[in-house]
C-alpha cells in the first residue's frame, strides 16, 4: 500500500468532481447554489463589525469607552520626556472625558437593555421563538449532571415507537440505552465537551440548541421525544414553546417522556440563581395535559429525578 | 550588563504558537549556556517577559524578532535601525480582512510594511516553512534558513496502531483546526461539508478554533443553516491542549480548505496523531504534508466533498495515510525542530566566545 501515488489519487478526485459536474445537472446546480449562498451572506453579513457571534450589540456598546493609553511612546530621551508628559496630561484628561462617557453609555445601555427585556416578553407572550436559545440559566444550572443508571434504564424503558429525539443527549447515556433496544434515535446538546464525549462513544448528538432543532424538525417526524437534561434549566416561556413545538412535531400516537429535577428540592443557592428556571414534574404534567397529552407521574429511584412525567397523545394537535 | 540575545515578541500569551516558539528557544539558547532576554511592548509579571521595549537599548548580541502582524516592537527596531535576525511567521493578505475587520486589515498592512523596512535591518531570515523563506528572499534577504516552529507535538496514536480498514458506513468525522477566520476558509469547508452530506447523511463536520473576527462565525452558522447542515457541525470553540488531542483522536479526517498558511501546525498534528489529511493546495500547504496527505487544487464544493468521501470510504487509503502521516510526522518532533533552530542561530550567537 505504500507504494499509493497520492498525486494519482488527487488528480482521479478532481478528474471525478469534473466528470459529476458535467454528467449530473442536479449536483451542478447545488454547487452554484451553495457558492451563491455564501456569497450573499458574506455580502450582507460582513460589513456587521460591531455584532458579535451572538449577536449581543450591547455588551460591545458597554466596551466602547474604553481607552488605553499605555503605548510605547519612542525611543530619545529628551523627546521621550515630552511625550511622557503629553500623554500624562492626556491621560488625565481623556479619562475625565471617558468617565462622563461612561456614565452616559451606563445609563443608556441601562434602558437599552430594559428595552430588550421588555421586547423579549412581548415575543413570549406572542410565542415567537427566537434563535438564541441558550438557556438563560446561571453558572452551576447551565450544566445539569448527567442522569443516573436508574434514570437512563427508566426513560429507555419508556421509550415508545421510534425514531426517537433526546432534548438535551447530554454525553449520550439515554441515546445509548435506547438505540440499543433497536429504536432508530439521536440526542441534541449545546455543550460542546459533551457533544465530544457523545462522538467519543460514537453515539448520534447533534450539536445546536435544542429549541432550534425542534422548530427544525418536520412535523409528526417523532415517535418519542424525550425532555431532559438543559430543559432543566429552561424559563417557563422556553418551556412553553417546547411543549407546543413537540407536540407538533410528534406523530399521532407519539409520546413524550420528561425525565427532569423538581426545582423546589433545589439545594438554596442553586434555587437562588434558578428561581424562575425549570418546573417541576407536576407543572409539566399540568402543561402537558393543557396540550391535549394524556399525562401521568412515574416514581423513579434516583435521588434527584424523582418522578418521570409520561405523556401519551390524546387529542389532535393544536398549533401553538 | 546586556545579555548575549535579546527575543522580541509583541507580546507573551498563553496558548500563543509564537509566545512558546519564543520560549522554547529561549529554553534551547539557555541549555546552551547563553544569557537571554525576552522583549515585549509591555511587560508584564505573570508572561514571563523580562524588558518592555520602551527601555530596550538594543545592545545584545544577538536580537531575534518574531514578526508576523504590525507591532510597537518591530516599530522599535527599525526606529533604532537594530539589525535583528527576523524569525518570520508569515502575513495574511489584508484583502481577507478588509470587509470582516478593517482594524486587522490595517494592522496586516502594518506588518507588511514593517516587513519591508526590516528586511534593510536583517542579519538572517529564519522562516516556518519554504514558502516564508521565498517571501524574505524576495525582499531581499540573502541569508535565510527554514527552521519550523518549535511546539511540542501532541500524540496520541503509536505508529504501529493499525487503523479501521473498512468504510465508515454512513458517517465520519471531518475535522477542522485553527482560527475561524476568512483566510482560513471554513465557509468552502462548511460548502463541501453539505455536498458530502449528500453521499454520507451521517456525518459530521467539527471546527474547533477562537473567531476572529466574530461576525465571520455569524456568517458561518447562518451558512451552516441555510445549507440544512447546521445541526451536524459543531463550532467547539478554543480548546484545551487535551480536548484537542481527543478531537484528533475521536474524528475521520483532518480537512484544511485554508488559502493561506505560512506553515499549518494542525497539519502536522493531525498527521501525529494517525489522522489523514484532506487539503487544498495553498500557500506552504503542500509543503507541510508532503506525500503524507491528499492535496487538491480545486476545493469547489462537489471536488473537496468528493475527496473527503474517498478518504472515509477506503480503508486502504485510510490506512496508508495514516503511516504515512505518523511518519512524516516526525519531521517536526521537537528534538528534530530545536536542532535545526541551533544550526540556524549557532555561528549568530557563539561568535567571540
Amino acid at each position: 500500500m505504500s507504494e499509493l501515488d497520492l498525486k494519482q489519487v488527487s488528480a482521479e478526485i478532481e478528474a471525478d468532481a469534473d466528470k459529476r459536474r458535467r454528467q449530473d445537472r442536479e449536483i451542478a446546480q447545488l454547487e452554484h447554489d451553495i457558492e451563491q449562498a455564501w456569497a450573499d451572506i458574506a455580502e450582507s453579513e460582513s460589513c456587521l463589525h460591531v455584532i458579535d457571534e451572538d449577536g449581543d450589540f450591547l455588551n460591545q456598546a458597554a466596551n466602547l469607552a474604553s481607552l488605553d493609553p499605555h503605548v510605547p511612546i519612542g525611543s530619545r530621551r529628551g523627546l521621550r520626556g515630552v511625550k511622557w508628559l503629553v500623554r500624562k496630561l492626556s491621560y488625565w484628561y481623556a479619562r475625565f472625558l471617558t468617565d462622563q462617557f461612561n456614565v452616559f453609555a451606563g445609563v443608556l445601555i441601562r434602558h437599552l437593555r430594559n428595552v430588550e427585556t421588555r421586547l423579549g416578553r412581548l415575543e413570549g407572550a406572542a410565542g415567537y421563538l427566537g434563535d438564541g436559545t441558550v438557556p438563560a440559566g446561571f453558572g452551576v444550572l447551565d450544566s445539569p449532571p448527567e442522569p443516573s443508571s436508574e434514570v437512563v434504564s427508566h426513560v429507555a424503558g419508556l421509550a415508545g415507537s421510534g425514531p426517537c429525539l433526546v432534548l438535551s443527549g447530554g454525553k449520550g447515556a439515554i441515546v445509548e440505552a435506547i438505540s440499543q433496544q433497536g429504536i432508530s434515535v439521536h440526542g441534541v446538546e449545546q455543550d460542546p465537551d459533551r457533544v465530544l464525549a457523545g462522538l467519543r462513544r460514537r453515539l448520534d448528538i447533534r450539536a445546536g440548541g435544542v429549541l432550534p432543532h425542534l422548530v427544525g424538525a418536520e412535523n409528526g417526524e417523532f415517535g418519542t421525544i424525550v425532555l431532559t437534561g438543559f430543559v432543566e434549566t429552561l424559563p417557563l416561556r422556553d418551556l412553553v414553546g417546547m411543549v407546543n413545538q413537540a407536540s407538533l412535531k410528534l406523530k399521532k400516537t407519539g409520546r413524550i417522556v420528561v425525565a427532569v429535577a423538581d426545582p423546589a428540592a433545589r439545594a438554596r443557592v442553586e434555587a437562588e440563581l434558578g428561581s424562575g428556571l425549570g418546573i417541576s414534574p407536576v407543572t409539566w404534567r399540568h402543561l402537558l395535559e393543557q396540550a391535549g397529552f394524556d399525562a401521568s407521574l412515574e416514581p423513579c429511584s434516583d435521588s434527584r429525578i424523582t418522578e418521570i412525567v409520561v405523556a401519551q397523545r390524546t387529542a389532535p394537535p393544536s398549533r401553538p | 550588563m546586556s545579555p548575549t540575545v535579546d527575543l522580541l515578541i509583541p507580546q507573551m500569551a498563553t496558548g500563543d504558537a509564537t509566545s512558546n516558539h519564543t520560549r522554547l528557544i529561549q529554553q534551547l539558547l539557555e541549555e546552551k549556556g547563553l544569557e537571554t532576554r525576552v522583549v515585549v511592548e509591555r511587560k508584564s509579571r505573570s508572561d514571563g517577559s523580562d524588558l518592555s521595549v520602551e527601555k530596550w537599548k538594543g545592545d545584545a548580541r544577538v536580537s531575534i524578532l518574531q514578526h508576523s502582524i504590525g507591532s510597537e516592537v518591530a516599530q522599535f527596531v527599525i526606529r533604532k535601525k537594530t539589525p535583528v535576525v527576523l524569525n518570520y511567521h508569515n502575513i495574511t493578505p489584508a484583502s481577507y480582512f478588509q470587509s470582516w475587520q478593517p482594524e486587522l486589515a490595517k494592522s496586516v498592512q502594518r506588518g507588511r510594511q514593517q516587513l519591508g523596512q526590516l528586511a534593510r535591518l536583517t542579519r538572517r531570515g529564519i522562516a516556518d516553512s519554504e514558502f516564508n523563506a521565498r517571501e524574505l528572499r524576495d525582499l531581499g534577504i540573502d541569508d535565510v534558513v527554514v527552521a519550523p516552529v518549535l511546539w511540542k507535538l501532541g500524540s496520541g496514536v503509536p505508529p504501529s496502531e493499525p487503523g479501521d480498514s473498512t468504510d465508515i458506513d454512513g458517517g465520519g468525522t471531518v475535522l477542522f483546526v485553527g482560527r475561524l477566520a476568512p483566510n482560513k476558509c471554513q465557509h468552502d469547508l462548511i460548502a463541501a461539508f453539505a455536498v458530502l452530506s449528500r453521499f454520507r447523511p451521517e456525518a459530521r463536520l467539527v471546527l474547533v478554533g477562537q473567531a476572529s473576527p466574530p461576525q465571520y462565525l455569524h456568517s458561518l452558522k447562518s451558512l451552516a443553516r441555510r445549507l440544512g447542515v447546521h445541526g451536524r457541525v459543531v463550532f467547539a470553540g478554543k480548546v484545551s491542549d487535551k480536548n484537542l488531542l481527543q478531537w484528533y483522536q475521536l474524528s475521520d479526517v483532518l480537512a484544511c480548505t485554508s488559502e493561506h498558511e505560512g506553515f499549518g501546525v494542525p497539519l502536522v498534528e493531525a498527521m501525529a496523531n494517525g489522522l489523514p489529511v484532506v487539503a487544498y493546495d495553498a500557500a506552504a500547504v503542500a509543503e507541510t504534508v508532503q506525500d503524507a496527505g491528499i492535496v487538491i487544487r480545486d476545493k469547489r464544493p462537489v471536488t473537496m466533498a468528493l475527496a473527503l468521501h474517498r478518504v472515509l470510504s477506503d480503508g486502504q487509503l485510510r490506512q496508508s495515510l495514516r503511516d504515512r502521516g505518523v511518519k512524516s510526522a516526525q519531521r517536526f518532533d521537537i528534538s528534530v525542530t530545536r536542532e535545526q533552530m541551533w544550526i540556524a542561530l549557532k555561528d549568530l550567537v557563539e561568535v567571540g566566545d
